[in-house]
C-alpha cells in the first residue's frame, strides 16, 4: 500500500529522445485481476436476505475487469480531513449505515443493528468478520474511536455532527460488538442521520496521526475499493476489496484520471480515453453529448442548490422583509432558461432540495416584483431621487455587492441576469467577479453582500443540518438572536420523534423560505455521460449521483442505493 | 523600391487599424443587436440575422466582437500609455541627471528586467483581483522598465550633441534643454516602442482574460475567448464562430500595428538600410556604346574600361548618375592612382569593376579583364574570376576580416574557393604570402581583433593577393591607419606591385600618397574624368582647376616627407 | 544583454569589478523576487487555510478553531515571524509543504520540472533552428517579395495569442480530425516501453507546435536584424572579392548574425521552467507554469513561493549560462593571453 511515485526521469530531460527508452513508467504493481473464486455476493449476511437471483440481464452480464473514471478535481489522498468529496470517500471508507441520511431509511452497513433505548441513548452492534484493508480486523473500538476522535479531535465537516447536532455524550462499549451511545439530548435521528453520515476510521492507524490535516498516507479503510495508488494531479487507481463484505464489486478496476478541464474531459469520454466523466455534462453540450451512439447519459437530480448568501447580520439584510423582497425579485425560470438551457429546476420551492425526504413538499418561493415592490416601500426603502433605484430608509444610496467566482462561468453569467432582475424592482446590484479563494475569504471573514455560490447534499438534504447550519454561521449565527428562528429549534432539540421533528423542521423551512438568508436559485441537474458497452448498471442514490460504490455492487448495491435492501 | 515596400507594409498597418477602428466605432450603430441584450437563443448557429451566432446566453456575438474591441483596444492604449509614461519619467531622469540616481534606477531596471515576466503578471493579477484597472495596471508595472532603458541610452546619445551642448552653454534651465531638445529629438524614437508595448498590451489582455484575471463582465476580446473556452465551445461546432473571430480580430490589431511599427523602425532606424537584395544588376545593352566598338585598338591593356556608367533611379523617376562615361585603360604592371573627392564616384567605379554593385544601381559600358568582357560573365564565372584573376583590398580594409574566425581560416578558405591544393601546400602558400606581406606564422592562430591595424591590412593584402591575381583594386587601402602604417603599407603594396608585376588600380583621395605609388593618375570628380596623366605631369602641367585645387592643397613638407619614406 | 557582456568580458582590470557588479545584480534579484513572493499574496484577499483544510470545514471554523488550524498548517505567526521563517527556507532551499498536495514543495516542483522541460526544449530547439533558417533566408533576400511575405507570415504568427492559436489546434486536430489526444501529457496510465513513449510523444506535438509558432517571431526577426547588420559589413564586401559563393557568403554573415540570437536563446532558458503557463493551461499540461497557475488559485504559498523561486533562479541561470557561454561564440569577448607584440 505504499504510494508508487513516479520515477524522476531527470536525464529524461535532457534529451528527449530518452523517453523513448525510459519516460517515466510506473507500471501497475499488482496484477489482481479479475480471478476471484466467489459468486457475486456470497458470504455476506446482508446478502442472506436479498433475492439472491438476478432478474436485470445486465447484472448478470456484468463483471468488468477496469474502468476508467474521468475526475474533475484532486482530492489528495482521500484524507477526509482535507477532502469532502464524498462519492470518492466512500468508495474506501464506509459507514455504519447507507447509503447516506438523504433517504428515508439507511440499511445496515458496517452495524449489523441499532436500537434506540430511550430518548438518549442507542445500543449499536457491528458487524463481525469485517478487515480493514491492511488486513487489522475492524472492531467495536474503531467505531468508538472514530466518533470520538471526529468529536474531541480537530475540526472536521463531521466533528459537529457528534458535538453540536446531536451532542453524543459518552461512549460505552459493552462487549466486543456491542456499543452504547448516549446523547446530551434527544437524538431520535441517529441512526438514520449522524451513523448514515459518518464514515468509520481505523483506531490502529488515526490514533498514531500527529496532525490529521498533514496526513497524507493512501486512504485504508474497509470499503468495496483499495486506493493502491495516487499521483498528485495525475490518477487514483482502485482495486477492488474482494473480501468485502457485501460481496466482491463488480468491477476489479478502477482507474481516475484527473482532469481538470472540462472540454479535455468530454474529449477524452468521446475517444474512449475514460468509460466515465464525473464531471456533469454542461448545459451546453447536452444537445449533442451523444450524437454518433458511443456514449449514453443519465439524468440524476443533483442534490444540490445553488444560491445567493446574503451576509443576514449586515445591513440591509438583518431586515427579514428586505431578504423577503429579493427573493420575490428572482425570476428563476428565466435563469434557469437562459443560462442552464433549461437543464436545472428552477428554485421555486426554495431551501432545502424539494428532493430530501426531509423537505416540506408545500415550500414555495414566488417570483412576484409587485410584491417586492410593495415589501420595499413598506420598509422605507424607496426612490426618492427618481434614479429608477431605491434608496435606504435613511435616503443614502442603496448599493449591494454580488460576488461570483470567476471560475465559474455559469455562476457569472447567472449573476448578470440577477443584476438585471433586481434592478427591475429597483435594488442597485454591482457583480463583483473575484477569484475562487478571495470568494472563499470574503466568505468566512464576512465582509460580502451577497455571495453567488452553491451548497451540496450535505447542507440541503441532511435534516440536521439544517439546524447546524443555523449555528454554524452559515444560514444564521448561533449567538445572533433570531426568537421565531430560535423558539423552533428548541422545540425541535425537545422533540423525541423523528416525525415529530420532521413536522417541526417543516414549520423552520417555511419560515425560512419567507425571509431566507439564502436566496435559492436553481436546482441543479446532472447528467452523467458514459460508455454503454463498458458498464452500464449505474445506479442513483440521492446526493451522490450515479458514481458511487453502489453502483459497483451488483444488485444489493441497487438495493441499497434505492433505499429498499 | 525597398522602403516602398516598408512603405505599402506601413500603410497595410494603418489600414488594418484604420478598419478596426470603424469596427469599433461604427460597429454598435451598424450591429442590429445590443451586445448586453440577449437577442437569440442561446448558443445559436450563425444565420438569423446573427451573423456569427449567438453566445452561450443568446447575445450576438459579432455585437460583442465590436463592444469588445473598445476593451481590449482601451487597454491596450491606455496600458501602452502607462508604462511609457513610467519608462519616460524613469528614463528622463536616469539619463538626464546621471550619477546616484542613474546607478539606482539602472539598477532598478536591471532587477525588473531580470524577473520572471509572466509568472508576476500572474501572481500580481490574482492578488489584485480581476478588472480593468488590474490589467492595466500590471501590463504597465511590467513594460516600464524595457523603455526606460531605450530612452535613457538615446538620451545619452544626444545629450552630448551641438544644440544641446550650446543650449547648456548659454545658460538654458534643464527644463528647457529637456523640453526643446532632448525630448523632441528622442520622442520620435520611443514611437515603435510605443507600438510594440500596444500590442504587448492587448496580447496580455487577452491571456490574462483568457485565465479569468481579467473582468468577465467587461466584454472584452480575451473574457469572449474566456467565455467560450468555459462553455465547451470546442467539443461542438462553435468554436468556429465564438473562438476564431475574437482571434482573429487580435491578430488583425496587433498585426496592423506590427506592420506599422515595422515601417516605422525601418525609417529611423539608419542601421537597417546598409543591405539589400533587390534583383540583380544587369547591364542596360540599349544604351551606351557597344562593347564591340571598343575591341578595334587590339588587346594590350589588362584593364580596359569603355564608356562605363553608372546611376542610381531616384523615386522622382529621375537617375542620379554615380560614373559619367568613363574610358580608363591599365597596362600590365601598371599602377594607376584614381585620385577623388568622397561622392566622387571612387568607391563605385571599383564596385563596377569587380561586378559587385549593388542594386537598384544601373550600369552601362564596358569592362573587359585580359580581354574578356566582365559585365558579359555569369555568376559562376565572376565569381571564378574574383581573387584569382582581379582582387580587391576593399575601403575600410580594418573591418574587412570576419571578426569571429582566425586568419588561417579565412586565408584557407580564400585559397580553396578557388584551387584544390593539399592541407600542406595551403599551409606553404598562407606563410609564403605572409612571409610576403610581413607577417609572422604564429598569427595565422589570432582573430582579426587582436591584430593592431596595420597587421589587419596586411593580412587583407595577403588574401587579395592569395590566388595571384594578375590585376588588384586597392581602394583606399589605408584608410584608418595612422601615417607611419600607412607608410608602410603603401610601401608594401609597391614592393609586391613589383615583384609580382601586378597590374593595380589605386584609389584615394590623398593625391600625395597616389602621387608617390602610381605611375599614372586619373582625376575624378563628380563621377568623370576631368584629368589624367603621370604625376610629374600633373602636379606641374595640369591646368584642370579640379587638379590645381588638389595640386595646391598638399603641405610640402608632408609631401617630401612621404617621399622619402616611401623610397625605404 | 549582450552589450552588458560583452563589457563584462572586454576589459581585463575592470574584470572582477564587472563579475562582482553582476552578482550582486542576481542577488539583489533574487532577494526581491523572494520579498515580492512573500508579499503579493499576503497582501491580497484570500484564504489559505480554506485550501489547506477544505473550504467547507474553514466556513463552519469559529476564530478559535481557525487559530488552531492554522497553526496546524503552519500559517500562524507574525508577518516578520514567517517572513524570517520563508527567507531563511528559501536559503537552505527548504521550501516546505504545499499545502494543497500535501507533500514537499521540492517533490512537486520535482515531479512537475521534466514534464515542463519536455515540451519547451524542444520548442526552443525547434523554433530557433526554424526562424535563424528563414530569418537568415528573409535577409539575404531582404525586399524581394519572399523576404516580405516570410515577414508578414511570422508577423502574423508573433500576433497571436499562444493560448488561442492552441485552442484552434486542439479544435481542428484534437477534437475534429482526432489526430492527437489534447489533454495532459502521458497517457492515463503508464504501461511503460514503447506504447507509452510514443503516447508521451503525441501529446507533446501540440504544444510543443503551439509554443515553437508563437515564439519563432522573436527568433526570426532578430535574426533578420542581425543578419542584415553583418550583411552590410565591410568583410562581407571582402568575402564577394574573394570570389566566395552565395553560401559560403551567407555562412559568413550568419556566424555573426548568429551570436545575438545565441544570447537570446541562452537567456531565455529560463523559459524551460517558465515559459509555457498559458500554453500548459490550455493543454492541460502537468508542468511547473500550470502548476504556477494552480497553486497561485490555491492560495497555496509554499508551492507558490517555491516555483517562483525556480522560476527566478531559472532567470538567472539562463543570464549566467548566456554570460558565461558567450566566449565560446564570439572569439572577441574571449580571455587569453594577448599575442605578443600585436601592435
Amino acid at each position: 500500500m505504499k504510494r508508487v511515485r513516479e520515477s524522476k526521469g531527470w536525464i529524461s530531460i535532457v534529451l528527449v529522445l530518452i523517453l523513448l527508452a525510459t519516460g517515466c513508467s510506473s507500471n501497475g504493481s499488482n496484477g489482481s485481476s479479475g480471478q476471484g473464486a466467489e459468486g457475486t455476493d456470497g458470504g455476506s449476511p446482508a446478502a442472506a436476505s436479498t433475492s439472491a437471483s438476478e432478474s436485470a440481464s445486465a447484472v448478470k452480464a456484468t463483471s468488468v475487469e477496469e474502468l476508467k473514471i474521468g475526475v474533475a478535481a484532486d482530492s489528495g489522498p482521500l484524507n477526509l480531513y482535507t477532502t469532502s468529496d464524498d462519492y470518492l470517500l466512500d468508495l474506501v471508507f464506509d459507514k455504519l449505515f447507507g447509503p447516506s441520511p438523504y433517504v428515508d431509511e439507511p440499511q445496515p452497513l458496517l452495524a449489523e443493528s441499532a436500537e434506540q433505548l430511550d430518548d438518549f441513548t442507542w445500543t449499536l452492534k457491528v458487524r463481525d468478520g469485517v478487515k480493514w484493508h491492511d488486513g487489522t480486523p475492524f472492531t467495536a473500538d474503531d467505531v468508538k474511536f472514530t466518533f470520538e476522535y471526529y468529536r474531541d479531535g480537530p475540526q472536521n465537516r463531521f466533528s459537529h455532527h457528534v458535538s453540536e447536532v446531536p451532542k453524543i455524550g459518552t461512549i460505552e462499549k459493552l462487549d466486543d460488538t456491542t456499543l452504547k451511545f448516549t446523547c446530551e439530548y434527544a437524538c431520535p435521528s441517529l441512526k438514520t442521520v449522524t451513523f448514515a453520515d459518518l464514515p468509520i476510521l481505523a483506531k490502529h492507524i488515526w490514533e498514531n496521526v500527529e496532525n490529521p490535516r498533514k496526513f497524507t498516507d493512501l486512504a485504508i479503510g474497509t470499503g468495496p475499493y483499495k486506493l493502491v495508488e495516487y499521483v498528485p494531479d495525475q490518477y487514483y487507481r482502485f482495486e477492488a476489496n474482494e473480501d468485502y463484505f457485501l460481496g466482491k464489486p463488480t468491477v476489479s478496476k478502477i482507474t481516475m484520471p484527473i482532469i481538470k478541464d472540462q472540454t479535455a474531459m468530454f474529449n477524452a469520454l468521446r475517444a474512449g480515453e475514460i468509460d466515465v466523466s464525473a464531471k456533469s455534462v454542461p448545459s451546453e453540450l447536452l444537445a449533442n453529448i451523444e450524437d454518433g451512439g458511443k456514449l449514453k447519459v443519465k439524468r440524476t437530480a443533483e442534490l444540490a442548490i445553488v444560491e445567493v448568501k446574503l451576509n443576514y447580520d449586515k445591513e440591509p439584510f438583518v431586515n427579514e422583509s428586505f431578504r423577503n423582497a429579493l427573493s420575490l425579485s428572482i425570476d428563476r425560470q428565466t435563469i434557469t432558461d437562459t443560462v442552464l438551457l433549461g437543464h436545472a429546476r428552477a428554485g421555486v420551492t426554495g431551501y432545502p432540495h424539494p428532493d430530501s425526504p426531509w423537505t416540506n413538499p408545500n415550500l414555495s418561493t414566488p417570483y412576484d416584483v409587485e410584491a417586492a415592490r410593495a415589501v420595499l416601500d413598506g420598509i422605507g426603502y424607496k426612490d426618492t431621487n427618481g434614479d429608477g433605484l431605491r434608496e435606504d430608509p435613511n435616503g443614502q444610496p442603496l448599493k449591494i455587492k454580488l460576488a461570483v467566482s470567476s471560475a465559474e462561468p455559469t455562476y457569472i453569467r447567472t449573476s448578470e441576469l440577477l443584476k438585471e432582475q433586481f434592478a427591475n424592482t429597483g435594488i442597485d446590484v454591482a457583480v463583483e467577479v473575484l477569484d475562487p479563494s478571495a470568494i472563499t475569504a470574503i466568505s468566512s471573514e464576512r465582509t460580502f453582500d451577497m455571495i453567488i455560490g452553491m451548497i451540496g447534499a450535505h447542507g440541503v438534504g441532511d435534516p440536521d443540518q439544517f439546524v447546524m447550519s443555523h449555528y454554524a454561521g452559515y444560514l444564521w449565527k448561533k449567538d445572533v438572536p433570531y426568537p421565531a428562528m430560535d423558539t423552533l429549534i428548541e422545540q425541535w432539540k425537545q422533540e423525541t420523534t423523528i416525525e415529530g421533528r420532521k413536522l417541526i423542521s417543516f414549520q423552520m423551512q417555511e419560515l425560512f423560505n419567507k425571509q431566507p438568508t439564502s436566496l435559492t436559485v436553481y436546482y441543479p441537474e446532472q447528467n452523467w455521460a458514459y460508455n454503454p458497452d463498458k458498464f452500464a448498471d449505474w445506479v442513483e442514490t440521492p446526493g451522490y449521483g450515479m458514481i458511487h460504490k453502489y453502483s459497483f455492487l451488483g444488485e444489493i448495491g441497487k438495493q441499497y442505493a434505492t433505499n429498499n435492501a | 523600391m525597398r522602403s516602398n515596400r516598408a512603405g505599402a507594409m506601413g500603410l497595410v498597418g494603418l489600414f488594418m487599424l484604420a478598419a478596426m477602428l470603424l469596427f469599433t466605432l461604427l460597429g454598435p450603430a451598424l450591429i442590429p443587436y445590443d451586445p448586453a441584450e440577449r437577442s437569440g437563443s442561446p448558443l445559436a448557429a450563425p444565420g438569423n440575422g446573427h451573423l456569427l451566432g449567438t453566445n452561450d446566453i443568446g447575445q450576438d456575438i459579432l455585437a460583442e466582437l465590436a463592444t469588445g474591441a473598445r476593451v481590449s483596444l482601451t487597454i491596450g492604449l491606455v496600458g501602452a500609455l502607462a508604462s511609457m509614461l513610467i519608462g519616460v519619467a524613469i528614463g528622463v531622469l536616469a539619463g538626464y541627471r546621471g550619477g546616484w540616481a542613474d546607478t539606482l534606477l539602472m539598477r532598478l531596471v536591471d532587477v525588473s528586467l531580470t524577473l520572471p515576466f509572466l509568472p508576476l503578471m500572474i501572481v500580481i493579477g490574482v492578488f489584485l483581483g480581476p478588472s480593468m484597472s488590474t490589467q492595466i495596471l500590471v501590463i504597465a508595472i511590467l513594460m516600464w522598465a524595457k523603455v526606460a532603458r531605450e530612452l535613457r541610452s538615446q538620451i545619452l546619445s544626444v545629450r552630448t550633441r551641438g544644440p544641446v551642448q550650446a543650449a547648456r552653454a548659454m545658460g538654458a534651465g534643464d527644463l528647457y534643454i529637456l523640453r526643446r531638445h532632448i525630448l523632441p529629438m528622442t520622442v520620435p524614437l520611443m514611437i515603435p516602442q510605443f507600438i510594440q508595448a500596444v500590442t504587448a498590451s492587448i496580447l496580455m489582455e487577452s491571456s490574462l482574460s483568457f485565465l479569468g484575471l481579467g473582468d468577465p463582465l467587461a466584454k472584452s476580446w480575451g473574457s469572449i475567448l474566456f467565455y467560450a473556452n468555459a462553455r465547451s465551445a470546442f467539443l461542438t461546432d462553435a468554436w468556429i464562430w465564438w473562438v476564431v473571430p475574437p482571434g482573429l480580430c487580435i491578430v488583425w490589431t496587433v498585426l496592423g500595428c506590427s506592420f506599422v511599427g515595422y515601417w516605422l523602425e525601418e525609417r529611423v532606424s539608419p542601421r537597417l538600410q546598409s543591405y539589400t537584395a533587390l534583383g540583380k544588376i544587369t547591364p542596360k545593352k540599349t544604351a551606351g556604346r557597344p562593347a564591340s566598338a571598343a575591341r578595334t585598338g587590339g588587346e594590350s591593356a589588362a584593364l580596359r574600361i569603355d564608356g562605363l556608367s553608372v546611376r542610381y533611379p531616384k523615386a522622382g523617376g529621375e537617375a542620379v548618375a554615380a560614373l559619367r562615361d568613363i574610358d580608363l585603360a591599365v597596362h600590365p604592371a601598371e599602377i594607376v592612382g584614381i585620385v577623388g573627392e568622397s561622392g566622387s564616384g571612387k568607391t563605385t567605379m571599383a564596385s563596377a569593376i569587380m561586378q559587385m554593385l549593388k542594386p537598384p544601381a544601373a550600369r552601362t559600358g564596358s569592362i573587359r579583364l585580359g580581354g574578356d568582357e566582365l559585365t558579359a560573365l555569369s555568376d559562376r564565372e565572376l565569381r571564378a574570376a574574383r581573387g584569382r584573376r582581379i582582387a580587391l583590398i576593399p575601403q575600410a580594409a580594418m573591418n574587412a576580416l570576419n571578426p569571429v574566425w582566425t586568419v588561417r581560416k579565412q586565408l584557407t578558405e580564400a585559397i580553396r574557393c578557388h584551387r584544390k591544393l593539399s592541407r600542406a601546400d595551403t599551409q606553404a602558400r598562407i606563410e609564403q604570402l605572409l612571409g610576403q606581406v610581413g607577417i609572422e606564422p604564429r598569427y595565422l592562430a589570432a582573430y582579426p581583433h587582436e591584430l593592431s591595424g596595420g597587421m589587419r591590412q596586411r593580412v587583407v593584402i595577403a588574401m587579395a593577393l592569395v590566388n595571384e591575381p594578375s590585376f588588384v583594386i586597392a581602394d583606399e587601402p589605408t584608410t584608418g591607419l595612422d601615417v607611419l602604417v600607412q607608410v608602410e603599407i603603401i610601401a608594401l603594396l609597391k614592393k609586391l606591385q613589383q615583384e609580382l608585376g601586378l597590374s593595380m588600380i589605386f584609389i584615394s583621395h590623398d593625391l600625395p600618397v597616389v602621387k608617390r605609388i602610381a605611375d599614372r593618375i586619373v582625376i575624378l570628380d563628380r563621377g568623370s574624368v576631368v584629368d589624367e596623366g603621370t604625376p610629374g605631369h600633373l602636379s606641374v602641367h595640369s591646368g584642370h582647376p579640379y587638379t590645381r585645387k588638389l595640386m595646391d592643397a598638399i603641405p610640402s613638407i608632408g609631401g617630401r616627407q612621404m617621399r622619402q619614406e616611401v623610397q625605404l | 544583454m549582450n552589450n552588458g557582456t560583452r563589457r563584462l568580458f572586454a576589459g581585463g582590470r575592470p574584470l572582477l569589478l564587472r563579475a562582482g557588479r553582476k552578482l550582486a545584480q542576481y542577488v539583489l534579484v533574487i532577494f526581491v523576487a523572494l520579498t515580492l513572493n512573500f508579499a503579493l499574496p499576503r497582501l491580497a484577499p484570500g484564504d489559505s487555510l480554506s485550501f489547506a483544510i477544505g473550504e467547507a470545514l474553514a466556513q463552519e471554523m469559529t476564530p478559535e478553531q481557525r487559530a488552531q488550524a492554522m497553526k496546524e498548517v503552519g500559517l500562524d505567526g507574525s508577518l516578520l515571524a514567517q517572513y524570517g521563517k520563508f527567507l531563511k527556507g528559501a536559503l537552505t532551499l527548504d521550501l516546505g509543504h504545499s499545502t494543497k498536495f500535501g507533500e514537499p514543495v521540492a517533490e512537486v516542483l520535482a515531479d512537475r520540472l521534466p514534464w515542463t522541460l519536455r515540451i519547451v526544449l524542444p520548442s526552443l530547439i525547434l523554433s530557433a533552428s526554424i526562424a535563424v533558417g528563414l530569418g537568415a533566408y528573409a535577409a539575404w533576400n531582404r525586399g524581394r517579395k519572399r523576404d516580405l511575405f516570410l515577414l508578414a507570415g511570422v508577423l502574423t504568427l508573433e500576433s497571436m495569442p499562444g493560448f488561442w492559436l492552441g485552442m484552434i489546434l486542439i479544435a481542428v486536430f484534437g477534437v475534429k480530425l482526432g489526430w492527437f489526444p489534447t489533454y495532459g501529457a502521458a497517457p492515463l496510465f503508464s504501461t511503460g516501453g514503447w506504447s507509452y513513449a510514443v503516447a508521451v510523444m503525441q501529446r507533446m506535438v501540440l504544444p510543443v507546435s503551439t509554443i515553437t509558432l508563437v515564439s519563432l517571431g522573436s527568433y526570426f526577426l532578430l535574426t533578420r536584424s542581425a543578419m542584415l547588420d553583418s550583411l552590410g559589413q565591410d568583410y562581407m564586401m571582402m568575402a564577394e572579392a574573394k570570389g566566395l559563393g552565395t553560401r559560403k557568403r551567407m555562412w559568413h554573415a550568419l556566424r555573426n548574425a548568429l551570436l545575438p540570437v545565441y544570447t537570446h536563446m541562452t537567456m531565455s532558458l529560463s523559459l524551460l521552467v517558465s515559459g509555457a503557463v498559458v500554453v500548459e493551461t490550455v493543454f492541460s499540461y502537468p508542468g511547473v507554469g500550470s502548476l504556477l497557475y494552480e497553486s497561485v488559485l490555491a492560495r497555496d504559498y509554499p508551492l507558490m513561493q517555491g516555483v517562483f523561486l525556480l522560476i527566478t533562479l531559472a532567470v538567472i541561470a539562463g543570464n549566467l549560462l548566456a554570460d558565461l557561454t558567450y566566449p565560446l561564440v564570439d572569439p572577441r569577448v574571449r580571455i587569453r593571453k594577448p599575442l605578443e607584440g600585436s601592435r
